[in-house]
Formats: C-alpha cells, structure tokens, sequence
C-alpha cells in the first residue's frame, strides 16, 4: 500500500539524470568496511505500559541471527512483573521473542529484555567467488512470493525489463541494486520503516518509502529474477565509524533506530549485502542534506553498499508475516518493533512515547 | 564503469514507462466488474455490513492517517458528508492496516460524523484490489460500483454533489444511475 503523490515522476527523473554525472572523486574511499574485529553489544529494551485494562501481553524481538561471517546472536534475558515471560520462536522463520503476560489489574506492567550480541563489518570481494551453494529447498523459500511482496505480475514484469540483457547473476543484482538507487527516493514522512507493500509502488509509480519499502523492492525483483533473496530486520547499535552520520545510531538511546537490510545469493559468492535504501538515506539526510547523486559521500555508499555494510547493527530475523502467539490482531509484516496487545487492541509499536518503550545500546569493551 | 553506467541507463530507460503515471484524482467510471460486499468492524465498536446501506449511495473511502494526502481529503469529505445530510447517500472511511488505537487518536482530534471502519489486515484492500491510498469508491444505491477515483480528491467541488444527486434519484438497478458520457463530461467540466 502506498499513498499518491503526484511529484514522483519529477523526482524521479531528477535523481535518474543526477546519477548519469560524472562521479566526482570518492572521499579516499572512505567508506570501505571490511570484516575485521568482531564488536560487541547489549542492548535494553524497557517496556511500561500505562492505561491498559484487562489482559495485556506483549512481544519483543530479540536477536535469533547467526551467520558465521558477521553475526552472533548471544544470550537474551528479562525482568518482568508479568504472570509469565518466556523466550518463543515463530515456527516458520524462527525469528526470536520474548512474550509476556500481565495479570489482570497490574498496575503498572514492566519488562525489560536485555540482549548481548557480537557483530562485525562484513564485504564480499568481488573480484575472487567461492564455491557457495544454496539448497534447492533454500532456494524455493528465499525466491518465493510473500504476502506484500508478490514475485508476479507487475513485479516480474518490472524485474524482466531490469535485468534485460543481464547474462550472470551477478549483473542482474547489479541492474535491480542500481535501478533501485536511481528510481526510488527516501520519502521523510514515512511512518517508521514502511509497510513494503511492493506492487501498490510499482502499479502506483509512488517508489518513495523507507528501508522496509526500498530494500523489500530490492528483494522482490530479485526474486523475481529468480536471485533469491531476504530481508533482514535489525536496529542501528551505534554511530557510523566511517563519518556516515545517517547510518548509525548516534546516541545511546536507539528507541527509533530500527533499520532493515537486504541480501541476495549468489552462486559462488554466497550470501551478499545489500543496502539500496541506505543509499537514498545518505542522499536525503546526510549533512546537509538533499545531496546530489554526484556527492562523494553519496557515490561511496552507492560503490560499497552493493556487497558489504558496516557492523554497527543488530540482526533480529528474517522473517516475515508472523502471527504473535496468543493474539488476536492480525498478522504482523515484520517483527522489528516491541508490540503489545490491551483488552483494547493492539498498541502503536511506531508512537514508543505513548506505548511506552525504551531501547538502549552500548558496546561493551572488554 | 562504464557498463554499469551503460546498464543503468538502458534499464531506466527500458523500465520507467512500466511504471504507473501517478493517477488523476478525478471520477473515473468503474469498469472492473462488481465486488464482493464485506462486514468490518467500526471503530466504534459496532460491525457494520455493506448490506446494510442498500438504498444509499455509498462512498467507500480507504485511508491511512500517515497518508499526508487522506488527511487533507479526510476534512474535505466532512464538509461534503455536512453537505449531503439528509440525503441517502452514506460514507464509509475505511483504515487501512492500523492498529485501533492511532485511528481513535486520530479521529478524537478530528472528530467525523461518518462511520470509520477498520481493515486492520487489509483483506478488504486486497480483494477489492485497491493499490494506494487514498481511494475513493462509489456504489449506487444497488451497490453496484459506479465510479472510483484513485488519489485525494476535491469533495467540495460541484461536481461531486452532482454525482452523488444523480446517483441517489435512481430508483432501479435495472436502470443506469446516469450516463457515462455525462457524467465525465460534468467532471471535466469542472476539472478545469
């Protein structure tokens, strides 16, 4: 679902002439994360929830990724005046959450889950595949349509016309990588990260959204190109070593950091990183902002953010459409943000003012 | 460089008439065939069945409130409701995907006297194949879809009230609520 806004196509056109300048010369390629020492992480996210009568429960993410390369999911812990908490997997993704429930008529429900992780920088070379392989059952799943993102339709149509000449896998993650770059626009007013509904973009010409928009287009035309793909639905840890103010959490409070990245396999190559919306996010709020395509710092995000991103963010799943055990709301899209659940329905995950949530993070140096 | 440069440009230039003009915001005659009548709970707490309003023209208006556009159209759409008062003609706003909670925050600071509806996991917009929001639907008093206009649109001008009087004197389904070719003409007309 998108909303009408009839500035797109100039925008549009704009930004697509923008990126056909000559690029200026990079910022000494400082943007050039490479995996080197692991970092590591814990991070607090304190639910109170006030004004809530009845039976109330609720779901906070915590991290279930573990890749080898970049990755670690440690241990994760809570305290809570709950009658019960317990750590849950949703059964088809095994994306991670604690669920707790309040008796009736506690005064003032309360838990903070507390979650440790490891991360590092990660950067594929581009120049030396491997022999990575993907299973066919992993391949069926990481190409297949979703709910919001339909892998037919104007999807494969938009995805054949962009990969149109492309002969190796690695090209067609080029063409769709780029196009998203060139065509769609960080759009401020998004409500947290977007809803990602994929094909109301493309029927509606509105590509404008957030990274739960952007990267979710990358990864449906990829799939529909046959390159499986994912989301991956995290929150920014800490500031951006590479001076790359609008990629990094810059305070210890990271309440409104959440972030959603993308990946797409490659034989040979493996799972690969990819980060279009950050692109448009640099261009949008990067100091001082409104930056044109030929920006330095613009065009080194643009080279390095097709294969590699910075290890200041935590991975809380992959999945997709989960029903909350014992809700009665509906599905959600993402499990990125706490959610929680009165006799009155379910709470605004995006309002953590009036929810009321709270996420810290901090390094923690040995 | 330069073959992704090369790339780039020949996709833009291959994509980008795939891409969907955004849409005029004026009535469009319906052409999609009939669609399948729904029971959604209000955010008043009561359901409300489609069913019911058979007798009245129908506005069915999909919305978000973080649709910058919805809500300008929302105070528009109040002033046309003001308007049609009296008449059988009943305006059902329907959220899309929101949790209960942000639509009653939103409607206790901008109070509405039409019904609100809750599509919270849009099944509705998914079988009535609604793409963007806003959108506007308008059945006759037989249900019958007649018209749509997809985008935020201008409830005060006199060619909406035309088309909801011409839409609620028709007194058979057997009979056309008015001609197509008046009616678009009626709404250039005014679009100009």
């Amino acid at each position: 679902m998108t909303m009408h806004r009839r500035g797109f196509l100039q925008t549009g056109a704009a930004v697509a002439a923008a990126a056909m300048l000559p690029r200026t010369a990079s910022a000494a390629g400082a943007f050039n994360p490479a995996p080197q020492a692991w970092r590591n992480f814990q991070v607090v996210t304190r639910l109170e929830i006030a004004n809530q009568a009845g039976r109330l429960q609720a779901w906070i993410p915590v991290p279930s990724v573990n890749e080898d390369a970049w990755f670690r999911s440690l241990d994760s812990t809570w305290t809570s005046n709950a009658k019960s908490a317990a750590l849950m997997h949703d059964p088809a993704s095994g994306a991670a959450f604690v669920h707790a429930e309040w008796s009736e008529g506690e005064s003032a429900p309360v838990v903070e889950v507390t979650s440790r992780i490891s991360t590092r920088d990660r950067a594929i070379d581009l120049a030396a595949p491997g022999s990575a392989t993907l299973s066919d059952a992993e391949r069926k799943r990481y190409t297949a349509g979703t709910e919001l993102i339909p892998v037919d339709g104007i999807v494969k149509q938009t995805a054949d016309k962009i990969t149109a000449g492309a002969t190796s896998e690695l090209d067609k993650a080029r063409a769709i990588y780029e196009w998203i770059v060139d065509n769609t626009f960080r759009d401020a007013k998004t409500r947290g990260c977007g809803s990602g509904d994929i094909a109301a973009m493309l029927k509606t010409g509105n590509l404008g959204g957030k990274c739960a928009d952007l990267n979710a287009l990358f990864v449906g035309l990829a799939r529909a190109s046959g390159l499986p793909a994912r989301d991956i639905y995290g929150i920014r840890v800490a500031a951006s070593r590479f001076g790359y103010k609008s990629l990094g959490a810059n305070a210890d409070i990271i309440t409104k950091a959440q972030h959603c990245r993308a990946e797409a396999f490659l034989t040979g190559y493996g799972w690969m990183a990819m980060d279009p919306a950050d692109v448009r996010k640099v261009v949008l709020e990067e100091p001082p902002g409104n930056l044109p395509a030929a920006d330095a710092k613009v065009a080194d995000a643009r080279k390095t953010l097709f294969g590699a991103w910075e290890g200041n963010w935590l991975a809380y799943n992959m999945a997709g459409d989960i029903a909350l055990p014992g809700s009665s709301g509906p599905k959600v899209a993402f499990l990125m943000y706490p959610q929680a659940e009165g006799s009155a329905g379910r709470l605004d995950c995006l309002d953590a003012d009036n929810f009321k949530y709270v996420i810290t993070a901090k390094e923690i140096v040995a | 460089m330069v073959w992704l440069l090369t790339l780039c440009a020949a996709t833009i230039a291959a994509v980008t008439p795939l891409l969907a003009q955004p849409a005029e915001s004026t009535l469009t005659p319906w052409t999609q065939g009939n669609l399948v009548p729904f029971s959604l709970d209000a955010l008043s707490g009561d359901r409300h069945d489609l069913a019911a309003d058979r007798g009245h023209a129908v506005l069915v208006h999909f919305f978000a409130t973080w649709c910058e556009p919805c809500r300008a159209e929302m105070t528009a759409l109040q002033r046309f409701a003001e308007r049609t008062a009296g008449k059988p003609v009943t305006i059902l706003a329907i959220d899309v995907g929101e949790v209960d909670l942000r639509v009653r925050r939103f409607f206790a600071a901008q109070p509405v006297t039409f019904s609100i509806l809750l599509d919270r996991d849009r099944a509705l917009v998914k079988s009535w194949q609604v793409d963007a929001l806003p959108t506007t639907i308008v059945l006759d008093r037989t249900l019958t879809p007649r018209f749509v206009v997809a985008g935020d649109f201008d409830w005060d001008q006199p060619a909406a009230d035309r088309m909801l009087d011409d839409l609620t004197k028709t007194e058979s389904s057997e009979e056309p609520p008015l001609a197509p070719a008046r009616t678009r003409s009626a709404i250039r007309e005014n679009d100009r």
